[in-house]
Parts: C-alpha cells; structure tokens; sequence
C-alpha cells in the first residue's frame, strides 16, 4: 500500500552497514574497551534521542491540535516507532556499564565521599531498572497514540474525530510525564559519566539536542520520501514549517547550551567547571564543533525565508546538524571514559553508523505498516490546503 | 490612495476569494487589495505580490542592536568604569552576550513593526480603505481599482465568480 523510504538494494547496503558497525563493536571491544564503549553510548543516546525527540514532536503536535503536518505526520510517528532499536543499544550500554560509568566501580565508590552519597541513586540495578522504565513508559505513549492516530486510516473501524480528541488528551498527559523522565534518562544515561558533576541545565540541553536532532533526520526522511513520490501532498509550504521549527529548535539548543556555559563560567566554582575544564585542549575543537554545527552553520543556512522551502538548502542544514549532534554527544561522553585520547577514533563513527543504519531500517518497516496518509483525519483538509 | 475609486465583492469562503483572486489575475485585473479576517495561505501569490522586503529590514535592525549593544557594553566595561567581577577580564565576552542577544531582539522586533506601520501608511487616525464590508467579521472580500476602460467586465466578472455585496465605493470614506 506504500513504497516506503528504502527499496531492496537500499535495505542491502544499510543491513551491511549495520553488520560492519556491529564488527567495529565488537573488534574495538577487544582493541580499544573504554572508547568503543563510549562509541556505544553515544550510538544510543544518538538513536534513542532521534525516536524520543520524534514522540515528543508528534505528542506536541497532538497537544497543539496542529493541523498543517497531518499530510507528514507518518514521518515522526514511524519515526518514533523505532524506539525498540535504541533501546536494545541501551540494553548493551548496561551490560557495558562497568567500562563506562566511573560510578559502578565499587572500589572507586569505597574511597569517595561524593560517589557513596549518590550510590543510592548511581548503581548498576538501578540504573538498568530505571532505564526500562523511561523506555517502557515511551513506548507505551507510542502505542497508544500510535492506535489512535490508525483509527484515522482509510477504513478502520472507529470515530476519527473522537480518536483526534482522545489524542490530544493523551498526548499532554504523556507530555508531562516525557518531560519529567527524559530529564532523569538525560542525567542517568549521559550526566553520570561525570559522576561528581551536576548541572541543573543539562537535561534540558539534552532535550533541546534530542529534539533537534529528531527534527533534522525528519528533514532528510520526509525530503528523500517526497523524491521517491511517496508523500505527493507534501509541498513547499509544509517544508518552510518544518525548516522554521528546525531553525527554532537549532537556537533554542544554542540557547541553552549558552545558559548552561555562562552560569558556569560566571560563578567559577570548581566542581561546576570541572566539566568544562576537562573539556578543553584537545577537546576544545569538538567543544567549538558542536557549537559550530548545531546552531551557527544551520542558522546562517535557514535564516532566509526561500532556504527553508528548498529541499536542497534543508537536507544541508539538517546534514550539518546531525554532524553537530554526534560532535555534541562525543564531547560529553568522550573526555570522560577516555580523557587523553582526544579526536575520534577509527572504529568509533562506524558504531554510530551502523545504529543510524538500524534506525533507517526500522523507520522503513513501521513507515511500510501504515498508509501514508491518515486520510480520515479532521485536520487533514488543513493540511492539505496549506500548498 | 484615498480618492481612488473601488469596486469590492466579497466572499463567505477563503477559498472562494482565493479561486477568484486567481481567476482575476488570469483574466488579467488587477486586484488592488485583498481583506479578509484571518492570512489566506496563497493569497499573496494570487495577489501578485513579490517576496516581501520586510524580512531584510529586521536583519538590519537586528544587526544594528547587536553591534550597538555589543560596543556600548565594551565601553563601558572597559572604558568608562572597570569592574573587577571575580577576577575575569574586562572585556570577558560570554558576559556581554546576554544583554547583546535581548537587545539584538528588541531592536529586531520593534524596527520590523515600525517599518511595516510607516511604509503601509498604517496609524489609529487614518480611515481604512475598506470598510463595512464584513471584513473584520467573517467576509473575504477583493478590492479592484475602477477608472479603466475594463470597469463593465469587471463588474460582469465579479458576478460570474459568486461575488456577494458587490459595490463601488471611494477609498477611505
């Protein structure tokens, strides 16, 4: 009933991609542990963010009772229906704990003051526990919203303009309860690879990276659809809206990474700069990179009006992002599993590349399961004049 | 404008005003404005109208507010009273960005009102071309100048598209 994004050769270089990144894993595992786990992590936090910014897009969406992105609304949500694939990378990042979190070495926390007071917290059970949970919790608003967005199909059984309402209802509840477990997975999976380190700020960093970074690989999906003639209802018009929130969201994360910096470089206490502090020297060009990529690039790409209707201009800006969200991520996770080893190495961007494969690949499959178009929406007559 | 002679019709459909906007065009009128409650996605291109200008002003306003701000707070944070805060340097710059990003957006967001007010001629004192037409209720309504030799099939036009309380008036009374 639909083409999809990918046809078979696509799907063959991708699953090959994936095979070599699970090589990369596993040779630098025995090579290099402290890196290749690290690589892991961001392969997860990379992949995880790109399913839950797209969930929280959809769900806001939903709140809004938005009715321009109906006509692509399948894009975001099969994009959140690959959240099994990120939370399987999640899944490994546990079992790899012990490489990357400073926190579950038991001998370390025996002579740290700071580290047994948070062990209640930071502790290998927990944390796998609590990383179920945010996952289950996000996958369960999927599957409901999910539901209610197929009851919208051509011929499914059921009242679409009650399943809108019901939507909306469920998608700002959900809302609240993303926003407040997000922010613990942003502090459990990514703030205690600096155990010692606390930032009131980062969760919401992360969100705002996450988000961004959901939005951009939207771009790329919906752009590389639209070619394929899968999305014939797409125009430039709704290309524009969706370049201004990448735009949006691109200043917004520059906004607060900057709110993060200042407060800690102005109040100049020790244990708040450590993070920056350990960041400089060799890290400082990835520092300056994910600044660079996430907000000044895209923002001098996108700020003309005609930029965010062009395919071409968007995919490039949404490109440049997605680099800034791997430099972003690398600079967090990096400098603290393996702090001398700076740049990036070998095998590690192949790990990254091989999860963004599986992404793709589950994107296809959950984009295949449903019609295009939701074509008993209530909004979608809105969408559709939108041009 | 006022003094120019109009010929309005109106619609109870933003795509009826739109369909006819477009037809108007084809059928080579001039649509001399269009009033209706609410943006009509696609109204400016069947009006005609080219990209708007107004986006290059607020850049230039924006620009104006960062340097201004950037530079006064240079002066005085080096020039004309030195502050020792916490040992950082005078001219520490993450400190300066603050009040040069809220600056850059107040100076960005009042210069692209005002340049809109003054060069559409916009002020509370000055009467409205159109009026009492239902245009800030729920009416679509198109304005053509009359004065042409076309003022007969203009008018025959507007019946043809389903034009509703089609009549002359003169701008601004």
């Amino acid at each position: 009933m639909n083409r999809g994004l990918l046809d078979g050769r696509a799907r063959g270089v991708l699953a090959a991609l994936a095979a070599a990144g699970a090589a990369a894993f596993l040779f630098g595992t025995q090579a290099a542990p402290a890196r290749t786990w690290g690589a892991l992590l961001i392969a997860a936090a990379f992949t995880v963010g790109l399913a839950a910014g797209a969930l929280a897009l959809w769900a806001m969406l939903n709140a809004a009772a938005a009715g321009w992105h109906v006509a692509l609304r399948r894009v975001p949500e099969a994009m959140a229906g690959t959240l099994p694939v990120g939370a399987g990378l999640i899944g490994l990042v546990v079992l790899g704990a012990h490489h990357i979190y400073h926190w579950s070495h038991e001998e370390a926390v025996l002579h740290d003051a700071v580290l047994q007071a948070k062990a209640p917290w930071l502790n290998v059970t927990g944390f796998a526990l609590r990383a179920a949970a945010y996952l289950g919790l996000w996958y369960g608003g999927y599957v409901l919203l999910r539901r209610l967005s197929r009851v919208q199909d051509e011929g499914a059984p059921g009242d679409p303009v009650a399943a809108a309402r019901t939507s909306r209802g469920v998608s700002a509840v959900f809302l609240a309860l993303f926003g407040v477990s997000f922010s613990f997975a942003s502090v459990d999976w990514l703030m205690s690879v600096e155990p010692h380190w606390f930032s009131t700020m980062f969760p919401w960093y992360q969100f705002a990276g996450a988000l961004l970074s959901a939005l951009a690989a939207g771009a790329i999906l919906i752009v590389v659809l639209r070619r394929r003639g899968v999305l014939p209802e797409v125009g430039p018009a709704h290309l524009h809206d969706w370049g201004k929130l990448l735009f949006a969201m691109s200043s917004f994360w520059a906004y607060l990474w900057f709110c993060q910096y200042l407060l800690i470089w102005y109040s100049n206490i020790p244990e708040e700069t450590a993070f920056f502090a350990s960041r400089g020297g060799g890290w400082a060009v990835l520092m300056a990179a994910a600044v660079g990529l996430n907000f000044v690039l895209p923002f001098i790409l996108l700020l003309p009006a005609a930029a965010k209707r062009s395919e071409g201009r968007l995919v490039a800006a949404a490109v440049v992002v997605l680099f800034g969200r791997g430099a972003d991520l690398c600079v967090t996770v990096m400098p603290a599993v393996a702090r001398h080893a700076h740049g990036v190495g070998g095998t590690e961007p192949l790990v990254l590349l091989g999860a963004l494969s599986l992404f793709v690949l589950a994107f296809d499959r959950v984009f295949r399961s449903a019609p295009v178009m939701p074509k008993r929406d209530p909004y979608l007559a809105e969408s559709l004049h939108l041009g | 404008m006022a003094g120019i002679r109009l010929l309005v019709g109106g619609w109870d459909r933003p795509e009826a005003a739109l369909g006819a906007a477009r037809a108007a065009r084809a059928a080579g009128f001039k649509v001399h404005d269009a009033y209706t409650p609410f943006p009509v996605h696609g109204m400016d291109e069947a009006l005609g109208l080219g990209p708007s200008w107004l986006g290059k002003a607020c850049l230039a306003f924006a620009l104006l507010g960062l340097t201004g701000a950037l530079s006064f707070e240079f002066w005085v944070s080096v020039f004309d009273w030195p502050m020792n805060v916490g040992g950082k340097p005078f001219d520490a710059s993450p400190a300066l960005i603050p009040v040069a990003f809220e600056l850059t957006v107040l100076a960005a967001g009042l210069g692209t009102v005002a340049t809109f007010l003054v060069f559409r001629g916009l002020s509370p004192v000055r009467l409205p071309e159109v009026s009492g037409q239902g245009v800030t209720d729920d009416r679509f309504v198109l304005a053509f100048a009359l004065g042409g030799k076309d003022d007969a099939r203009l008018k025959a036009f507007l019946g043809e598209h389903g034009a509703r309380d089609v009549r002359e008036l003169e701008a601004g009374r």
